[in-house]
Parts: structure tokens; sequence; C-alpha cells
């Protein structure tokens, strides 16, 4: 088979029968035919009929020369229209009654009208301006004498076109009529109305097609006769299977019709994980796969677990009521737990029994109690050492976090802080290294990282990993130490403890194509549905 | 942490050994927790910004400190003579008085002369930000040591530091100012007057007495912490003969910035006078102390070699860790394993051994380090109550439910007001004494919002204590995202709760949201069901009639109530939404809903 042959077959697969009927139909006309004309000719309806000669045209079966498109205006009644016809125009409607009674008020005109008020009130005003109706001194409606002039008289001949075109189209059905049938008046009354109401509530509805005239191609009429097959065979084909079909049989012996399967399906919404949560869970897997589990905490906290078991000394920068968001009611925790309340005292004034000359000032025991907005997730690692965990352990924690800061692009109300704890007899700062490398490895997929001194109060030796990122260059993934004796040891844990976290933030933001964290937490719903995660 | 300036042409003066270039300098501030954080074109070409990590390092904050610790590791040791600084006998003559009325005030004054430093724009600018950096960050904004310098030779020592009345006899012209005045007045008018007021003037109440250094004729140095005098505060370019002052509240704080500087105007070529505080009490450093000079707390710590090994994970011996120690800048004495390590006077940091082992490994720089992975074994596992919720959210999920996420901090606007719960005109931080509250469980529900007394903005000062707002604010944004709407969240809420130590108690919830042209009842109950029955509770629950609730159409809310018995509980709740609500919201779909906590289903399904 040549590949023209070929072509030609494959297109002739995908005949539908609609198809093979409007080619078969526009083989057999003289010249170029229109749509109308293949229905008419065929057995197809005429938006069968012009839908088949679209897809033929695809196909490269019938060519329609753009020189030869005829635009055609036509005008078609609306339900809107339907109603008219059926209980009058508005404006006919309120004169009939005027004309009926002697004399009415506007009220009770309104009431004997079933027309929304502003309509009622545009279509007296009309009546009004016209000089059909005239309001008397007492306020009573009256129709006008006839014989009409002037306006009077134009205003009445227009009523009465607008009744005869509804009555007209109404008449001719769904078939609209050609521009051309309709007269001057009629003309204006449309323009009239349309203007009124709009396109969508109007009585008529104005439609320009273009009319397109379709001629046979080359490859067209070497389809004919498998054009005809197709029509055969269609006659003994089932489109949609259906339970009938399977319960008596009658399926036996005929063949289905061939689909088209690149149309693409109505758009379905299906239920599906937030793509933050997504990216969240990942991490949680890789950390559950690297033998950590999970820790979890409140979202209130007392000053004692978010910073003084945590050797931050009462002075320090960051405890400055700038930084963390404080309780209104209640202002502090009934009590803290001894003895970490005092041995975290002591440890700060002068080290206790933890081997240190702590921070030398005075602990003020009051302060502990404090209750502000969890402003870090290491407020769970002290927790749960004070929880007697296991050692050899790991543990992590996924906490939302709070901290006073504008709301910006890269400042979100709340935040995730992923971090956790390594204890064991043996933990050295090789093993802190080994195990940042890993985190890199595992949850940033990246190889090539490198390590620096830092600084945080709780841990001694501070180290912070960056790693190369495939997009963003180096990044600063996480920090991580292994906590001071003055931590540990208030709250009875006499084994080395390596502390770490992770920025996550950054790297979901890319991973999601966004770049104002506010995003993350959007509430619109295409914008979430938009978002995906690549597996 | 703070940020410096410095000009790299002059931390490649200070640090010498032939000219670093700049790739070179940036290896080396690993040793300072430093980074360069771009530059600073406004200061000069050669100027870039060093962000320093350590805030217990205050001496590295300042272009001198940093080329410190880059020359000993180069150098391997403390290459510069400090002994003038720290260890000549204190300069004759030269002497503070403090007086007694001070103790209680403002107690500790130290100071120190340098001669053979001239001072040119560039060096009084440096040594401006070094001094600002070190009151503002170490100080506390000079709450805790504030600093002067001084054209020495216009000086006549002894100066006295004296406690003088507020609005007395002794006045002085400000710099800035072209009259003299009262300490008062200065406290009042003055622009640093007023910034730092609230130092003197503890708890609102205006201080009787203000600290004032006074030299020997009677002419005022200065009011600190407040401001300079212009009679003998101000310093022009040229002058090499200087007097530089600290006051504050602990004597050891004082001392170390007295180190700092000393020690950095030694680094500049200078030589120091050390001048002697005379107290009539005690300072924690005694009644007669010098400046400056290496005091001992915090300056040394014991270490052993085999703590050192156990901590780095390196097999080391004592020699190796002697010596890295030196190119830290730390001496050493070690002796049968031990090793007591000193660190110079401008460092106080030293709290703990491990400290000392952080500095040989920062010595030794973590490249050394070969990255070994932990051998312990240990079950990974997720919390229960992680558990439940993946297994709810993926149950939602499978009834077609998309997740959406919220932030926990929220308002009393949506949390309330908009649900039908508490006058809008009541203010965000109304107490809605009385008001109903969401539904919930165990009822009745805590009824206060979790509130903080500092937001940033209205619509962030609340902790969320129910599901719903967060739903109904997604449906809000999402009129023209394709119906129909069906989305969930499972997250925390906080609710206030009397019993709890922290005053509320952290709830892991679960809600669904259905909005579309007919969303109704029976469609929330359709979903609640599907989730009750997986759980095991499709024939048990029930949904039990209460009260009308304002945030839902009347007899169209029930409390759903499952478990066996006494075990019984109100798990959560479900609605049509009220239109009240709705129009709150700006939501044009009817929307139907149920919320379960979680924390209660938990221990009801695992029986």
């Amino acid at each position: 088979m040549s590949d023209a042959d070929r072509s030609a077959a494959e297109t002739t697969a995908a005949l539908s029968p609609y198809e093979a009927r409007a080619l078969i139909a526009i083989a057999a006309s003289s010249g170029p035919v229109t749509a109308d004309d293949i229905a008419a000719s065929s057995e197809l309806a005429v938006d069968q009929a012009r839908s088949s000669a679209e897809f033929l045209r695809m196909k490269g079966a019938v060519d329609a020369p753009e020189d030869q498109e005829v635009e055609l205006k036509s005008v078609a009644i609306t339900d809107v229209g339907a109603a008219y016809r059926k209980l009058g125009h508005p404006r006919q409607r309120l004169l009939d009654v005027v004309r009926g009674a002697s004399g009415i008020t506007p009220a009770d005109l309104r009431s004997k009208v079933d027309v929304e008020p502003a309509e009622s009130g545009a279509a007296l005003g009309w009546l009004k301006q016209n000089g059909l109706v005239r309001v008397g001194k007492d306020g009573l409606v009256q129709a006008t004498a006839e014989p009409f002039e002037g306006k009077a008289a134009t205003a009445s001949a227009h009523l009465a076109t607008t009744a005869a075109l509804l009555a007209r189209l109404e008449d001719a059905g769904d078939e609209a009529q050609p521009w051309e049938s309709i007269s001057p008046e009629e003309a204006k009354v449309i323009d009239e109305e349309t203007r009124k109401r709009g396109k969508a509530r109007g009585p008529f509805k104005v439609d320009t097609t273009t009319i397109r005239y379709y001629v046979m191609t080359d490859a067209g009429r070497g389809l004919v006769d498998a054009a005809k097959g197709v029509i055969a065979a269609a006659e003994n084909e089932i489109g949609q299977l259906t339970s009938d079909h399977l319960r008596d049989g009658s399926w036996k012996g005929k063949s289905f019709r061939r689909y088209s399967m690149n149309i693409r399906p109505p758009r379905a919404v299906a239920g599906r994980r937030h793509p933050y949560r997504e990216f969240l869970d990942r991490v949680k897997r890789s950390l559950i796969g690297l033998g950590f589990e999970q820790m979890t905490g409140g979202l209130v906290e007392s000053e004692f677990w978010n910073m003084d078991a945590l050797f931050m000394p009462q002075f320090h920068p960051a405890r400055a009521i700038h930084d963390a968001y404080y309780v209104a009611k209640p202002t502090h925790a009934r009590e803290i737990e001894q003895p970490y309340l005092d041995n975290v005292a002591a440890a700060h004034e002068n080290g206790g029994d933890t081997g240190s000359i702590g921070w030398s000032y005075d602990f003020d025991r009051e302060r502990t109690r404090r209750l502000l907005l969890r402003s870090q997730g290491t407020a769970l690692s002290a927790r749960m050492l004070s929880k007697v965990p296991r050692v050899p352990g790991k543990y992590f924690g996924m906490a939302r976090c709070f901290r006073c800061d504008t709301v910006d692009a890269t400042h979100a109300p709340d935040f995730f802080q992923v971090e956790g704890i390594v204890l064991g007899e043996e933990i050295s700062l090789r093993h802190l290294l080994g195990l940042l490398k890993i985190f890199a490895l595992e949850i940033a997929q990246s190889e090539v990282v490198k390590f620096a001194p830092t600084y945080f109060p709780f841990t001694e030796p501070s180290v912070e990993i960056h790693m190369k990122h495939p997009r963003l260059g180096w990044v600063e993934l996480g920090g991580s130490g292994v906590f001071r004796p003055e931590l540990t040891k208030p709250l009875g844990i006499d084994v080395p403890v390596i502390a770490w976290g992770l920025g996550l933030d950054r790297m979901a933001m890319v991973a999601l194509g966004i770049n104002d964290i506010r995003e993350l937490f959007s509430g619109d719903l295409e914008l979430i549905r938009g978002k995906k995660l690549r597996p | 942490m703070p940020t410096i300036t410095v000009d790299l042409d002059d931390l490649r003066g200070l640090i010498g050994h032939g000219a670093l270039s700049e790739e070179e300098i940036e290896g080396h501030l690993a040793l300072v927790k430093g980074e360069i954080d771009g530059r600073a074109p406004e200061e000069g070409e050669a100027a870039v910004r060093i962000e320093l990590q350590d805030t217990n390092r205050p001496d590295l904050w300042c272009p001198e400190g940093i080329a410190r610790q880059i020359r000993a590791k180069l150098t391997g040791k403390i290459d510069r003579d400090y002994g003038s600084a720290f260890e000549a006998a204190p300069g004759e003559g030269l002497f503070i008085d403090a007086d007694a009325s001070l103790e209680k005030l403002r107690p500790v004054v130290g100071g120190f002369v340098v001669q053979g430093v001239t001072i040119d724009d560039a060096g009084l600018t440096g040594f401006v930000q070094t001094q600002e950096k070190l009151v503002d960050n170490y100080g506390r904004r000079r709450e805790n040591v504030a600093i002067g310098i001084y054209d020495a030779s216009r000086i006549a020592f002894p100066i006295r530091y004296a406690g003088v009345p507020r609005d007395g006899d002794v006045t002085f012209t400000p710099l800035g100012f072209e009259e003299a005045m009262t300490p008062g007045r200065v406290l009042e008018e003055h622009p640093k007057g007023k910034e730092h007021a609230h130092i003197l003037d503890k708890g609102g109440k205006k201080a009787d007495t203000v600290p004032m250094l006074i030299d020997a004729k009677g002419v005022v140095l200065s009011f600190p912490p407040v401001i300079n005098s212009r009679e003998l505060g101000e310093v022009k370019p040229g002058d090499d003969h200087l007097f530089v002052e600290a006051t504050g509240h602990d004597a050891y704080a004082v001392t170390l910035a007295l180190n700092i500087l000393a020690a950095n105007m030694v680094d500049r070529g200078g030589t120091i006078r050390r001048v002697t505080t005379r107290y009539p009490y005690d300072t924690g450093l005694g009644r007669e102390t010098v400046a400056p000079q290496a005091f001992g707390r915090g300056q040394s710590a014991t270490t052993t070699v085999r703590d050192v090994a156990r901590f780095t994970g390196l097999d080391v011996d004592e020699a190796e860790v002697t010596t890295r120690l030196l190119e830290y800048g730390v001496t050493t004495e070690a002796k049968d394993g031990q090793v007591v390590a000193t660190i110079p006077a401008w460092r106080a940091d030293y709290l703990h051994s491990v400290d000392v082992v952080e500095d040989y490994a920062i010595a030794r720089g973590f490249d050394a380090f070969e990255p070994i992975l932990p051998e312990d074994w240990s079950p990974g596992k997720l919390a229960p109550e992680t558990e439940l919720e993946d297994h709810l959210r993926d149950r939602m999920i499978g009834f077609g439910f998309e997740e959406i996420i919220s932030n926990l901090l929220s308002s009393r606007d949506r949390e309330r007001v908009r649900m039908g719960l508490g006058a809008a005109d009541a203010g965000s931080d109304a107490e809605d004494e009385g008001a109903q509250t969401p539904p919930g469980s165990p009822p009745p529900p805590g009824g206060q919002l979790v509130r903080i007394v500092n937001p940033m903005s209205e619509t962030f000062s609340a902790l969320r204590d129910w599901l719903i707002p967060s739903l109904l604010r997604v449906e809000a944004a999402s009129a023209k995202a394709l119906y129909p709407h069906r989305v969930f969240e499972a997250g925390e809420v906080a609710v206030a709760d009397e019993k709890q130590n922290e005053g509320c108690r952290t709830e892991h919830r679960l809600a669904g949201l259905i909005a579309h042209a007919s969303a109704s009842f029976t469609d929330a109950h359709g979903a609640l069901h599907l989730l009750m029955d997986d759980l095991g509770l499709g024939e048990s629950y029930e949904l039990v009639a209460t009260a009308d609730h304002p945030t839902f159409i009347p007899s169209r809310m029930g409390l759903v109530r499952a478990g066996k018995g006494d075990a019984a509980r109100v798990v959560g709740f479900i609605g049509e939404v009220h239109p009240q609500v709705l129009d709150a919201w700006g939501i044009r779909a009817p929307v139907a809903v149920f919320e379960v906590v979680q924390d209660i289903l938990g221990p009801i399904v695992r029986g």
C-alpha cells in the first residue's frame, strides 16, 4: 500500500456514517452546496449536515473556498417573544387595560397587569410620551381617543407592527427568518427591543451565520465508494452499546461505529490532596523511611517550653515581644512542670549541674508561664526530651509555627517547620553531617552539599547545610547542631542529642511554581486545581 | 544576628599576609560564622555586607575582630601583642570615681585611653559602626551597655561618674544643640533624649537622679547612656589621643565591650592606657576595677581529649587538639588528656566544655569531618493522630472531595461575626460573653477565641476554633470555579478550655463542604454517612437535633453522636448553612457542611 492509499484508508476508517452521507450528497450535486442543500438531499438534519461537512473539510475530503462564503443575517423569536405573542406586548397589555376602564390609578393599573414593576413603569412612560394615554388632574390614567395623529399614530402603528411580527415569527417556529424578509418598520421594532432589553432577554434573537459552499476535492472523490460502504455498514452498526443489546443478543452480527477518539471529554472535578499537603506528605514519608517517629504538640505554648527549656536566655533578642505572638487570655499557664522548671532555672542562672556556668542572670520564673503561639518547632523536641524518649531514638515534628511578621510574598501568617532530634550514646559531629547529607539526598534530591558553622543558642556545635538545587543553585536546606548539655540535662537526658530543622517553604514553592508564599494557602479552587506536584 | 559593612581593602590590610582575594576571604568567613550578604556600593567600591550569625561573639561584629580570627588561622596563633590593653599596669592617675547614688541607677562604668591611633574620617565611621553594633545588639539599645568616645587631651582626670539632679544646677550643651540644658530637658527635647529616656525612667517613673561623667575641672563629658556634651564629647578627624568609656548594669558586659574596643585599637596601631574605676559599692568585679581586663568568667573551660574525640567523631591526640585550638586563638594548658582552654579577653562565650569542642571543630574546618550515618536502628512511625488524619483524608478524597489548607490565624470577624455568632460592632477583641459559639464537642463549647495581644493585623488576630469558616473562605473565593464544589480540610484548631494548663486545647478536626446550585443537608449527610460507615460506625451513629443555631437553617442542623452506651460522645455536627451567613461571606450557592473532631472520633473507632 502506498502512503497515499494508507492515508486514504485511514480517513475512510474514520468516516462516520453522517460524514459518509454528507460526502455522497456533496458528490451528487452539480455545484457548490450549502449545509441546507446537503440536509435536503440526505437524511441529515441541518446541524448534522453542517458539522459533518466541517469534519470532512478538516479531513481534506471537501473544500469551502473563503471567497464564496456568505454572511446571512436572520431573526427568530425567543421564549420572551413567544410569551409576548400569547399575552401581548407589555405596552399593549397596559393600553388594553386603560382602554377597558374609564380612568384608573397607576397603582391599580400595575396590579392588573402581570408585568415587572420596572417594565410596567417604562411601558406606561412610553404610552404617555407617545400620547396614547394621558394622566388627568385627578391622577387617573385615561386612553386617548382615536383618531390618532402625529406621534400617537406612529406609536399605534409601531404596536401593530410589533404584534404582527411576533405572530409571524412564532408561526415560523424554530426557523429563523432571513433579514431580507424584514420590513424597515419591523427592523426598527427589532432594533429598539434588542437595545432596550439586551440580546439575552429580548423577544427577538438576531443571528448572523456564515454560509459556506462546499465542493469536492480529489481526495473526497476517491472516498465516495468507501463512503457508500460506510453507509451500508451503518445500517447494521451499533453506536452506544446498551444493556438491551446484551440482554436480547441483538448486538450479534452487527458492527460497531468507529469512534474518533481525540475529542476532549467534558471537564470533571476530582477529589485530590492539596498540593502543598502532598509535598509535606512526601517529606513525612521520607522521614518515616529514615526511621523517624513523629512528635506532635499544642499550638499555644508557655515561654518555658518555647524558649526557656531551649536555653534561650530571657534577655535574648528573639524573645522580644516583636517576634512572637502573645496570648491575650489567659496570659499565663497555670504551672510549669517540675523538676524541669527548677532544673532549667538553675541552668540559666549558674549552669546547675550541667557543667556550665549558665547565662549569669536572675531567671524570671513568672515569665516562664507566659503563653504565646508556638514560634518554633523545637518546642516539640524539648517536650519530647522530657517524656523519656527512646535511646537510641529519632523523632521528627511538622509544626505550624507563628512569628510576628507583616504578611507578604515571603511571610505567611503561619508556616510549617519540619524538625527533629536524634538521640544516641555515640552521636558525634560526623553523624550530624551524615544526617544532613541524607536529608539533602532523600528530601531534596541533592547530592552536592556544603556545611558551614553557624549559631543557635541551644546547639553547640551548630551547622547549617547548603545544597545544590537543580534549579535554584545553592540554597540553605536547614540548620542543625548538637543540643547543649544546658538543654538536655535539665530535661533528664544524658546522651548527646542532634537537633535539626529544615526550611521547606522555598522548595515547596518551587515545586509548585509559586512565587508568593500566600498562594500556598489560597482559597481559589481553580488556582489550587492548577497546581500540580510532579511524581 | 548583626550585619556589618566592611571595606574589603581595609579588611585585607588588617589581615596582612599578602592581599587575599575576595574568594579566599569568603572561604575564611566560616571561621567567624559569617557570610557575604552582597555588596554595599553606597559605602564604596570595595564595601561588602557581612552577616554574622553568632550573637554570643560581639568581638566579631567589626572588621578588626574578623581579621583577628582569620589571622590566628593563618599564623597558627595570636600574632599581636595586646599586653598594653590587658596586662600593663593601670595608667597612673587615670581614675573614674563613681558616686554612691549610681548603685541603683546605672552602677557600672569603665574606660581606657588610647594613643597612637589617628582618627581619620573612615576610621571614625568604622568606630561608630562597631560602637553601634555593640550597644544595639549586645547592649540592647544602650540599656545594658552604652559607649562614648572623647578627645582625651582635653580631659582632666580623675573623672567623676556622678549622680546629678534631673533638673538641677548641672547643665551642658548636648551634641547637635547650641544651648546648655539640664539632663531633664535633654530627655524631653533632644531626639536621643526622647529615644533613650525609658532606660532611666523605669516603668514610666521619672528618675530624680541621672548619671553624668564630669572631668576634674567640672566640665561635663557626657550624659550616659543618652548623649555626649559638645564641650568634651566631640571627636574630630585628626585626634590621636582618645578616651573611650562604657556604662551599664553588668560589670562583665561593660568590661567585655571595652576589651573588644581596646583590642580593635591595638589592631589599628594604638597603645592602650588602662583606667581604674573606684566604686563605693561592689560591682561583681570588685570595688576597684581596671579596664580593659581579662576577667575570667566565660573565658576558660576544661575539656578532655577523649571528649573532643567523642563529640567530633575523629581520632585525635593532645597535640592535635592544642594546635588547632591555638589556630583559633585559644591558648591551652594540657596534661594527661585534660585540656584547660582559655580564650582572649575580647571573648567571654565559654559557658561549657562543649564550646571548646566547637572552636576545635571550626578551626579544623567542617570539610575535615567525613559524614557518617548513625548506625542505631529505630522504627519510623507516624503519631496516632496523623495515622487517623491521613486515613480520613484518603477517604474524603475517595468520596470526591478536594483538599484545601488554610492559615490557622483568623479573626473574630471570620470565626464569629460572619457566622452569625456575635455582634459586628463589638470590636475585634470582644469577648462575646454569653453569645452562642460554634457547635462542637464536648458541649458546651469553650466559647472564647484564643486571641493574641500583639497582632500585625486584625485579619490574623486569633486562632481559629472550628473549620467551617476556613471552608467558607474557600467557597467565597471560588464562585468562578467549576461546580460542584466538594472541599474538605483536615487540620488543627485551638479551642479555649479553662481546664487546660495552657488555657486551650489543640484539636485535630476534619470538615467537609458541599456547594452547588441545589446543595442540601442530604448531600452533607451522604458524605458524612460514607465516612462513618467506613469507620465502622455506619449503624450506630445518630444525628441529634438541638436548639436552632444561628449559623444554620433552623431544624437543619444536628450534632453527630457516636459510640456505644456510656462511651457515646458528640463527635461533631452537620448542617445546612443559613443564607444570612452565606450573605455575610458573599456566597451565592447553597452550602451544606459537616465537621468532626478527630481526637474524639479516634478512641471510639479504635474501640
